[in-house]
């Protein structure tokens, strides 16, 4: 294997196991067992879970970011684009892809949480905070992108408490009233 | 010490280390040893961790119900009800003793397969979501109750990522605006 489908193998199984399981309740010989590969060669890539983690947050976050991006590239108006991101959330709902913000997690399930992990996810979020105001500044109705944020905030984890669909159509519901 | 007395002290010790430290940081031995109980109280009183979890679950779950429902019944009228709620947690989450929503906190450290939790708090959410279907259907408006409880979530959510009450106004905002 190529050094960068090592990396890459390495990243995408802790993703899984970190998703599926937790941070915490994964462990580095878990990852190195499901990765297939061994101790040492972790070690080269990644300097310990913690390492591993934050490397997972910034790429796996500029992942989402830009999946949300093509998603709504297609959209001709700024309303049209901040629907097609909730479509694209539906859509990833309904495949079943989606258990909840996987850096939501992170920031519970470890409170006492190194500082950089807590500023790394609070960065992600800013990205889509920033995106946000871009699409809506063509209309100058760039003040509500925070408006359309925090529903979009309330939509994964009313999903995740419920376990349904509806929180995204009560979303989407807001928004066409507020643009 | 009477034996309600040591129920409630270790319901009381395992409140303070869930909400703090989060569910999987917790040691059935800390809880033991700062309740000062012997182990063998505690499983006269709770099968299991788990068991504890869904009793301080259900005991905060009651006081967030009678909170909630204290703060809406301050008004009179349903939208300046509905606002009281969230004027209500735009107050709570600058308390010095708020970490984040007891049940979200829960809820996203939870694994997809965490059923009798995951029922418990959706059970609580649930309660959430019918208290502005009730507060809003004397001016049959209670088809906007999921959207106002999604800007509930959101606000919540969000306040924790951020740090910042932002989110809570910016919800409050909207609900205004949808109202």
């Amino acid at each position: 294997m190529k050094k960068r489908e090592i990396r890459r193998d390495i990243l995408n199984t802790s993703a899984r196991l970190f998703y599926k399981q937790g941070y915490r309740n994964t462990g580095i010989n878990e990852i190195i067992e499901e990765a297939g590969i061994a101790k040492t060669t972790l070690y080269e890539y990644f300097r310990s879970k913690e390492d591993l983690m934050l490397v997972y947050i910034e790429e796996y976050g500029m992942e989402t970011i830009q999946a949300m991006i093509r998603a709504i590239e297609n959209a001709d108006t700024p309303k049209g684009k901040m629907i097609g991101v909730f479509e694209y959330l539906e859509d990833q709902f309904r495949q079943n892809q989606c258990y909840g913000c996987s850096f939501l997690s992170m920031v519970y399930e470890i409170p006492d949480e190194p500082a950089e992990i807590k500023r790394k996810i609070k960065f992600q979020k800013d990205i889509i905070r920033g995106l946000f105001t871009e699409i809506l500044r063509p209309i100058n109705k760039e003040n509500i992108a925070d408006e359309i944020y925090t529903l979009l905030e309330g939509a994964i984890i009313a999903n995740k408490v419920h376990d349904d669909i509806w929180p995204i159509s009560a979303a989407k519901n807001s928004i066409k009233k507020l643009l | 010490m009477r034996k309600n007395e040591v129920r409630q002290d270790i319901i009381d010790t395992a409140a303070r280390l869930f909400y703090w430290q989060g569910y999987h940081n917790t040691g059935i031995n800390q809880i033991i040893e700062e309740s000062g109980i012997a182990k063998s109280s505690l499983y006269q009183n709770f099968r299991s961790k788990e068991d504890l979890l869904l009793v301080y679950l259900q005991v905060s779950g009651a006081q967030t119900d009678e909170a909630l429902k204290a703060a809406a019944d301050k008004y009179k009228k349903p939208r300046e009800k509905v606002l009281g709620v969230f004027d209500y947690i735009e107050e709570l989450v600058q308390r010095k003793d708020y970490f984040g929503c007891n049940f979200l906190n829960i809820v996203s450290e939870m694994p997809r397969n965490a059923k009798r939790v995951r029922k418990q708090i959706k059970k609580q959410k649930g309660g959430v979501r019918e208290l502005f279907v009730q507060i809003l259907k004397p001016i049959h408006k209670e088809q906007l109750a999921d959207e106002i409880y999604m800007l509930f979530e959101g606000a919540l959510i969000a306040q924790k990522v951020h740090d910042d009450v932002w989110p809570v106004i910016v919800a409050r905002n909207i609900v205004k605006k949808i109202l």
